[in-house]
């Protein structure tokens, strides 16, 4: 009997902190998204259409270790 | 069992070939691939043999399922015993080759001797001979695929070959099949030229006979949907593996200039990513045999002497590779690239010791009068990697040190200083991804207990960064395992879990990527028994399947004690891994390194969990629970 599953990921744009694991949803075609817990900026990019981390918005938190919590 | 291919014993030095069956309680025991390539070197192989001597083999296993319907079966491993590390050697590779392998009759092909005057061999519907290929000698890896195919005038022939490389023993000589697949570590494509072994050459027509055809296509049907619906195959068909490198430079998971930093050193990172590939070079997608992914881009070269070139990558690899000491944007990347792929050469262990030498550099412990004028200085990278390639395809000049790899380059520096052996990094001899793994315990343990060295396909368990609730983690390692990364807690268990689980992917030949390494909604031991019942008429539990990745994973590291003396010793990440803390990163990363009180106590559980001892051997009792103190069947 054939019994493998299939289920729909409709999670596109959810997408998890880097910093502090939060899940964030990101608005449709934002190109920037801030953490609403860490407050960790992304530059965001839209790869058939689901959201990715494009990097780093500001650089400089990469230097920051007072995040984590 | 539906699927009967064979095993051919070649001798290069008499030219002879023997064909075997393969009794079914090998199946049972070791599947295929891997697994199968894992019993055949520990029998066939002369125990001590030079790996650079006619007594070493080599040998081509496709998979179990490889060629069939299952998703992503494409998958073909060489073996041997490795030159670059005197343990055991494995690269796999994708493509077309293994399917093409199967459909003329044969699963597994094994070199012995060596031949006097190049050579090449035609495998076809049940049929093995050998050529001339003194034309071939010196030919790069393209043309090689190119003029085989055409003297056989046939272009549905697959290829696996070696270029430059592999023909001048150096030990980053590895095997290649299409524009970018590659056997790629561990050295392989030298062993083929200590055997004047330019090529296999592969073509059938005779088709697979499924133990239940109808359940296998509609399985497999189902399977595809599945794996097509998950976030991470559809991130691959747009990014390829590639897709991973932005996060993990965003969070300070890279190391740039030999692990001195984490943080991009180079200029600006957004000349990295993938986007800015596609934006300046991808011309479209391709996929391997059986694959609805289709993760391998392809690329026109713009400019240099190869302009005009199509190539087929990047992988994450490239990045973290080519860009690790300082090609900081996609034009020279793929160039070197492309250049190392025609050369056939592996860029993962190749670009670890370079960059391991460009640091010794820039200490002053290796100078211009050592590497023979060349400036190995961070700035200098675009240009020295073409001559770098060059000559360690060659085998000439400082590419003649690098050519020995790791162990040998240490061994041949070291008289300059005794810091040697902490820079240029490595675990058994094999150079490591360019990616940090001191922060994650499991990442750590995972590339030092590898038994092909320093390797992130062995066993990285890329789950452990998705943050997945404890339950689902429990529910899957069968025992507590914390779902922070940078935990020690069930690690352990975690990395033995994975080991065992891709020792039994490379058995049955499927894409490892579209496995549980990618994502728990992926395919997995679940899934598999199911293939073997449907396509190969075999009956396995989880429980079972799962010991058959102990059984060839344990027969792995019973291989490396016997040709290589592995202990304990040997399963330690590079010192760099316990001493220094990581300058920059995210909260999570930043500061970290691995502790070794911890990881020591990490490393007892591991050698439990396998059944071997505080040693790191598998002790009798674990070899006979397994079977593998049985008399050789082949």
């Amino acid at each position: 009997m054939v019994t493998l599953s299939t289920r729909k990921q409709p999670r596109d744009r959810l997408l998890r902190c880097l910093n502090c694991f939060t899940r964030m949803d990101i608005p449709l075609k934002a190109e920037f998204y801030t953490c609403p817990k860490c407050g960790t900026k992304y530059e965001i990019a839209w790869r058939a259409g689901q959201a990715k981390i494009l990097g780093l918005a500001d650089n400089s938190s990469i230097e920051e270790d007072s995040k984590w919590h | 069992m539906a699927l009967k291919g064979k095993v051919a014993i070649i001798d290069l030095s008499k030219g002879e070939v023997t064909k075997k069956s393969i009794p079914e309680k090998l199946r049972h025991l070791f599947l295929g691939g891997r697994g199968m390539a894992a019993y055949l070197l520990y029998h066939h192989l002369k125990p001590g043999a030079d790996p650079f001597g006619p007594d070493n083999v080599l040998m081509a296993n496709a998979g179990l399922l490889t060629g069939t319907v299952a998703p992503a079966a494409s998958r073909t491993q060489m073996t041997g015993k490795s030159p670059e590390t005197g343990a055991i050697g494995r690269g796999n590779m994708g493509g077309f080759f293994g399917a093409e392998l199967k459909f003329a009759g044969f699963e597994h092909l094994v070199f012995k001797g060596a031949s006097k005057k190049p050579v090449y061999a035609y495998v076809h519907d049940g049929e093995i001979e050998i050529r001339d290929a003194s034309h071939l000698w010196g030919r790069d890896t393209i043309e090689t695929q190119k003029i085989i195919k055409e003297e056989l005038g046939d272009k549905e022939v697959q290829v696996a070959c070696i270029g430059i490389a592999g023909e001048n023993m150096s030990v980053f000589g590895n095997i290649r099949t299409g524009l970018k697949n590659a056997a790629g570590r561990t050295g392989t494509g030298c062993i083929a030229g200590s055997k004047k072994l330019k090529a296999i050459a592969v073509r059938g027509t005779q088709g697979l006979s499924l133990a239940h055809p109808k359940e296998a296509l509609e399985y497999s049907k189902k399977a595809i949907d599945k794996i097509m619906m998950t976030k991470v195959a559809k991130a691959m068909t747009v990014d390829g593996t590639s897709y991973i490198w932005n996060v993990t430079n965003a969070s300070g998971l890279l190391e740039w200039m030999n692990g001195q930093t984490n943080k991009f050193p180079f200029g600006d990172w957004h000349n990295m990513t993938i986007e800015k590939f596609h934006d300046e070079f991808n011309v479209g997608m391709v996929g391997c045999f059986g694959c609805t992914v289709h993760c391998r881009h392809q690329f026109r070269l713009k400019e240099g002497p190869l302009a005009g070139e199509l190539g087929e990558g990047p992988e994450y690899n490239t990045q973290t590779a080519m860009g690790s000491f300082g090609l900081n944007n996609w034009g020279d990347m793929l160039y070197n690239w492309h250049l190392a792929n025609i050369y056939g050469i592996d860029t993962t262990g190749w670009c670890n010791l370079v960059r391991g030498c460009m640091e010794l550099y820039q200490r002053g412990i290796i100078n211009k009068e050592i590497t023979g004028g060349l400036d190995l200085s961070w700035e200098n990278a675009q240009e020295i990697t073409p001559i770098l390639l060059e000559l360690t395809a060659k085998n000439e000049g400082f590419g003649a040190i690098l050519a020995k790899g790791h162990l040998g380059a240490i061994k041949e520096l070291s008289k300059y200083s005794d810091q040697v052996g902490y820079y240029i990094m490595h675990c058994k001899g094999l150079g490591k991804l360019g990616n940090v793994d001191r922060v994650q315990p499991s990442f750590s343990l995972g590339i030092a207990t590898s038994t092909r060295g320093a390797d992130h396909l062995t066993s990285r368990p890329a789950l452990d960064h998705y943050h997945l609730p404890e339950d689902v983690l429990e529910k899957l390692y069968g025992g507590r395992v914390s779902s922070d990364y940078r935990s020690y807690e069930g690690k352990a268990r975690m990395v033995r879990w994975h080991e065992n689980t891709y020792a039994v992917v490379d058995a049955l030949g499927t894409c490892k990527f579209q496995t549980v390494f990618f994502s728990p909604n992926l395919p997995s031991l679940n899934e598999w028994v199911h293939y073997l019942r449907y396509i190969a008429g075999l009956e396995f539990t989880v429980d079972e399947l799962f010991e058959v990745g102990e059984r060839i994973y344990t027969l792995e590291k019973m291989i490396n004690h016997r040709e290589a003396g592995h202990t304990r010793k040997d399963d330690y990440p590079p010192e760099r891994s316990f001493k220094e803390g990581l300058p920059y990163g995210l909260g999570p990363v930043k500061g970290k390194h691995i502790e070794r009180k911890k990881y020591d106590k990490m490393l007892d559980e591991y050698y439990a969990l396998h059944g071997w001892d505080n040693n790191g051997v598998p002790t009798p009792e674990t070899l006979k629970h397994l079977e593998l103190d049985m008399e050789p069947l082949i």
